[in-house]
């Protein structure tokens, strides 16, 4: 699927260079990009060695398996198969209380040895599920755009606090039921 | 004042708890972060070819001025359905790039004004969702089983419904 998604993207790309006369700027765009990967991916390993092995600590010392006792009411209506089988389960939960806590360079690494969890086990619709989440990944206190309004001159930046926490949850409330339906009659 | 004090404090308190787990399991503890610190390089590592790929193709994309060219068609559409006409460009990017659409976010609120409707639009959409074809390709690219295919539509779908949602409430709360 992800060379598709490069095909698409790159033609699109192409066309609308050629008619806006950017073809230029888009060797550039190579080269940049190139570059570009290699910091992300050394921000990211960075941040996954770390938060890996603090994720692994609170695993072992029971503090993940916890975490998701308590989130279990809520959780596992979204991924009833890992919650049944415990296979990706602390994960899971580790990666969402990342994002929601506004740690986004531990919740990538997280999401990913969920994801790797998942796949072991087989659960494919909990998978699904798990993408689709990610997406409207949304953290409590949305901090970059906070500073970002304050920094224009904004009277009230906090003001978008509740309407953002009103949009996501009902982005992600959809998204779980969407991948729960199509889900299910994958399967 | 106080939202903005424990986002910052909540790092700090997760290392706060991982020490103190360090300390009560003692060696054992310490093997497992080691253990947990090679996986994550593991993985990190794994994806990293992929994730090559999709970053050139997406800084491609924001060069091209593709995002401009989308938006000029899907302008009248949008505004009609009650898209404020200048958060178009961001909500073309959004899906792609983050750090092109933070870009364009801060070139809104300079445009437009901090308080302004079309800022306001903007900060709940950008806050609501995600660059959903890097967080699905990457997520994906750990793992050998392959992407069910409602997932991009699906996760489509949701982005926009955070654009005409993040709009209505947008326009619910200023008023």
């Amino acid at each position: 699927m992800i060379w598709l998604c490069f095909a698409v993207i790159t033609v699109v790309s192409f066309v609308c260079a050629a008619v806006c006369g950017n073809l230029e700027l888009m060797t550039t765009a190579v080269v940049d990009g190139c570059m570009k990967s290699v910091k992300i991916a050394l921000e990211l390993s960075g941040g996954a060695v770390f938060w890996c092995g603090v994720m692994r600590v609170l695993l072992d010392g029971g503090v993940l398996r916890f975490l998701s006792r308590v989130l279990t009411p809520v959780l596992s209506l979204a991924f009833p198969r890992a919650w049944r089988s415990g296979e990706g389960r602390d994960e899971i939960t580790a990666a969402i209380c990342a994002n929601m806590l506004g740690i986004g360079n531990a919740a990538t690494p997280y999401a990913l040895s969920a994801m790797k969890k998942m796949d072991g086990d087989g659960n494919e619709g909990d998978m699904g599920t798990f993408a689709v989440l990610g997406t409207c990944s949304a953290s409590i206190i949305p901090t970059t755009l906070i500073t970002l309004r304050r920094a224009a001159g904004s009277v009230e930046p906090y003001s978008i606090v509740v309407p953002i926490w009103l949009c996501s949850l009902s982005c992600a409330l959809i998204g779980v039921v969407l991948s729960r339906i199509f889900g299910r009659t994958k399967a | 004042m106080t939202a903005e004090k424990i986002s910052s404090l909540a790092v700090p308190a997760v290392i706060l708890l991982f020490c103190f787990c360090l300390v009560r399991g003692r060696g054992s503890a310490y093997e497992s972060f080691m253990k947990g610190a090679k996986d994550g390089l593991k993985t990190s590592l794994g994806v990293f070819p992929v994730m090559t790929l999709l970053i050139v193709s997406l800084s491609m994309f924001s060069a091209s001025g593709a995002a401009e060219v989308i938006s000029s068609f899907l302008s009248p559409v949008c505004v009609r359905l009650g898209v404020p006409e200048g958060i178009i460009p961001l909500v073309v990017m959004r899906p792609f790039s983050g750090s092109a659409s933070t870009a364009a976010y801060s070139a809104l609120l300079d445009k437009f004004g901090a308080d302004s409707f079309e800022s306001f639009a903007a900060s709940v959409i950008m806050g609501s969702g995600d660059t959903l074809v890097y967080v699905i390709s990457v997520y994906y690219s750990a793992v050998k089983a392959k992407k069910s295919g409602y997932v991009f539509p699906v996760s489509a779908f949701v982005a926009l419904f955070a654009v005409f949602f993040g709009c209505t409430l947008a326009r619910l709360f200023m008023n």
